[in-house]
């Protein structure tokens, strides 16, 4: 066995999943150079196939071998090294069911990736960067480490992220299933149900969590009487706020879910009101453009120009016309609420739009109610209906327009709308980043592409923000 | 165990008097790098790109000249200067660096100046203390802290070469999740008889 990056003596737990016999996957038989395993097993080593390719990204099969470029379909071995630059990353599948990718300005080594017997094993080494692993754990036993200098994740079927880089601390995250993060002759289990992230250093994700937590800095005073309303609402129905000082905004999570269609106008928070209700675990964000004057004249010539965006965070939750979004709804098990509004009602032409930022997919409700009354909105698929309601799966946008004051000319040539609802529960699966690579490799029908790394900077996060 | 004789009270004056006058003759001396990377690996082209970040980030320090290359190539994805005046000639064009700027090019880049550049790179406004002193070191790194870019840290304490990779790419994910362009004009040397101090 060749030789192996490990600087530090690192704890690696693994916990068997329940064995099944699989047929070989594409894998070479090798003869094991040292016979660990009983006559009648064979140990096999799997190639690791690069299956996307972004920016700048550099292979070598050994430490030995020179550099060259990572094309798609290149097929790696053990002790094969990748490397990315800033903006770049590299997406590898090693079948039957595991992938991982390499974000920017990372190196990762394959140290092992073999099958002995009934067990998939995988060995990948963090020289520093950031690396997400999933691994499939249905019908097989996986053993799978993420080693970096300071820490180690050992991936237990699930999807995780190790980020190791300095000058931050080791950062461990979990998307589903559960994961063991050694640091410092420490391990604390990551994950579970949902996501998870753990700090190296602390006891574990919810001390992560609060240490993480801020106080929303801006004064009490700042907020509106509608907008503390609409909080308010939300907390009493069992949601948390916290603040996201990036996107420097209020954040809800979590709650009893959005409110009936017989109550959730009831004290609108203004006079003209844009509701996004959802249901479903996944986190859906409202937008609202604005192009004030004569809303039928903007339609029908063709040139929507907004001169307003309303969107939950990014200092875009304020318009100049007083357009507000009190808070940015990031879901829950039970789905969630967003809200945008105007304390008076401004005639022109309003773009309205729901993207489900991540999540399973969910179904929504669409309602904008002024000075009391329901307003019609027009789909994209060309008709009308005073609430919409569609399903929206992960990364889907869906988007309308309003017309206020109503338009009779338009109400009388769009048909009635019919609402398009559909399951809410879908298993959380890693989904082909690209069409023609997931195409290509038909054969390896249990292996799935890896998506890019999430939006979310993970990594540095400055200590004690209360 | 033999107990250390005790100074007297002279003795105890002076001593302190030549260890202050020894930081005082001495100062606290910036770090100096003995070769930075730029000075065998300075190119454009993608090969030598990632070739520079991957030494930089096994080197134990980032001098000023490799870490003003590593920003124009973040920035501008090349970098056309052909030596460190012409970077910071060039930086100082972009407002990315001050006009009083000289500190020589194997010297160890200081947080302070590296949390400037960000900050003007990511144009971030800041709180009072920005809005009324301006982007100084001390501000634009507390700014930069308190988002999560750069760990706790002083202006004055410098980076080891995986320090400043990791944090350009912290600089990477905090535009990439805030739907940043790409920012900045392409890169180009400064005219002939451009002042680089």
């Amino acid at each position: 066995m060749t030789a192996r990056f490990v600087r530090t003596a690192s704890l690696a737990l693994l916990v068997a999943a329940a064995p099944v016999m699989l047929p070989p996957a594409l894998a070479q038989t090798l003869p094991a150079e040292e016979p660990t395993t009983a006559p009648d097993q064979t140990i096999e080593a799997l190639q690791v196939v690069v299956v996307e390719v972004q920016g700048t990204v550099r292979v070598r099969m050994n430490r030995d071998a020179e550099w060259q470029p990572a094309t798609v379909d290149m097929i790696l071995g053990e002790d094969a090294e990748l490397r990315t630059g800033p903006r770049s990353s590299v997406t590898c599948a090693i079948p039957p069911d595991q992938v991982f990718t390499l974000d920017r300005l990372g190196t990762v080594s394959v140290l092992e990736a073999v099958r002995d017997g009934k067990t998939v094993k995988t060995d990948l080494a963090l020289k520093y960067g950031r690396v997400r692993l999933d691994v499939q754990a249905a019908g097989v036993e996986h053993r799978a480490v993420i080693r970096s200098p300071s820490s180690t994740l050992a991936v237990r079927g699930t999807d995780v992220v190790l980020y190791d880089q300095p000058p931050y601390k080791p950062v461990a995250q979990s998307y589903t299933g559960k994961a063991m993060f050694g640091y410092a002759k420490r391990v604390v289990p990551v994950g579970g149900k949902a996501f998870a992230q753990v700090e190296a250093g602390s006891s574990g994700a919810a001390e992560t969590a609060l240490v993480s937590s801020v106080v929303d800095p801006r004064s009490g005073l700042a907020r509106t009487p509608a907008e503390q309303q609409l909080i308010n609402n939300e907390i009493s129905r069992g949601a948390v706020l916290t603040f996201d000082p990036i996107a420097n905004i209020s954040v809800i999570r979590g709650g009893a879910g959005p409110l009936p269609d017989s109550q959730f106008a009831m004290n609108p928070p203004g006079a003209l009101n844009f509701f996004l209700r959802w249901s479903g675990n996944a986190d859906l964000n409202l937008t609202v453009t604005f192009q004030p004057g004569d809303g039928e004249s903007i339609l029908l010539s063709g040139n929507f120009q907004p001169t307003e965006l309303l969107y939950p965070g990014y200092s875009l939750d304020t318009t100049a016309s007083g357009g507000r979004i009190a808070f940015d709804h990031r879901g829950g098990p039970n789905g969630g609420t967003e809200t945008g509004y105007w304390p008076s009602v401004q005639p022109g032409l309003y773009g309205v739009s729901a993207r489900n930022i991540s999540g399973d997919t969910a179904n929504f409700k669409w309602n904008v109610i002024a000075d009391g009354q329901p307003v019609t909105i027009y789909t994209q698929e060309l008709t009308k209906g005073t609430q919409i309601q569609r399903s929206i799966s992960a990364g889907q946008e869906i988007v309308g327009i309003i017309l206020v004051p109503p338009s009779a000319l338009l109400e009388s040539i769009f048909p009635d709308d019919t609402p398009v609802v559909g399951s809410t529960v879908t298993p959380s699966s890693i989904k082909a980043s690209k069409k023609t690579a997931s195409n290509r490799r038909n054969s390896l029908s249990k292996v799935q592409a890896g998506p890019t790394l999430p939006v979310q900077p993970v990594g540095p996060r400055a200590k004690n923000q209360r | 165990m033999r107990e250390l004789p005790l100074l007297s009270r002279h003795q105890s004056i002076v001593a302190v008097l030549l260890v202050g006058g020894c930081l005082v003759a001495y100062g606290c001396k910036q770090a100096q790098v003995e070769k930075p990377v730029t000075a065998d690996i300075a190119q454009s082209d993608p090969d030598s790109q990632l070739l520079f970040w991957h030494t930089l980030a096994e080197r134990p320090l980032t001098s000023n000249d490799d870490a003003f290359h590593g920003m124009l190539l973040y920035l501008d994805e090349r970098d056309d200067c052909p030596d460190y005046a012409a970077r910071v000639a060039l930086l100082k064009q972009r407002g990315l660096l001050p006009a009083s700027f000289n500190q020589p090019a194997s010297a160890a880049v200081e947080r302070g100046t590296v949390a400037v550049m960000i900050v003007k790179t990511l144009s971030i406004r800041g709180g009072w203390a920005m809005h009324v002193f301006g982007p100084t070191p001390r501000y634009a790194l507390r700014e930069l802290m308190s988002m999560s870019i750069l760990p706790y840290s002083s202006p004055q304490q410098i980076f080891s070469g995986a320090e400043f990779v990791g944090v350009i790419g912290a600089l990477e994910d905090y535009q990439k999740s805030t739907g940043g362009k790409k920012p900045a004009s392409p890169t180009t040397a400064p005219a002939e008889g451009v002042s680089s101090s």
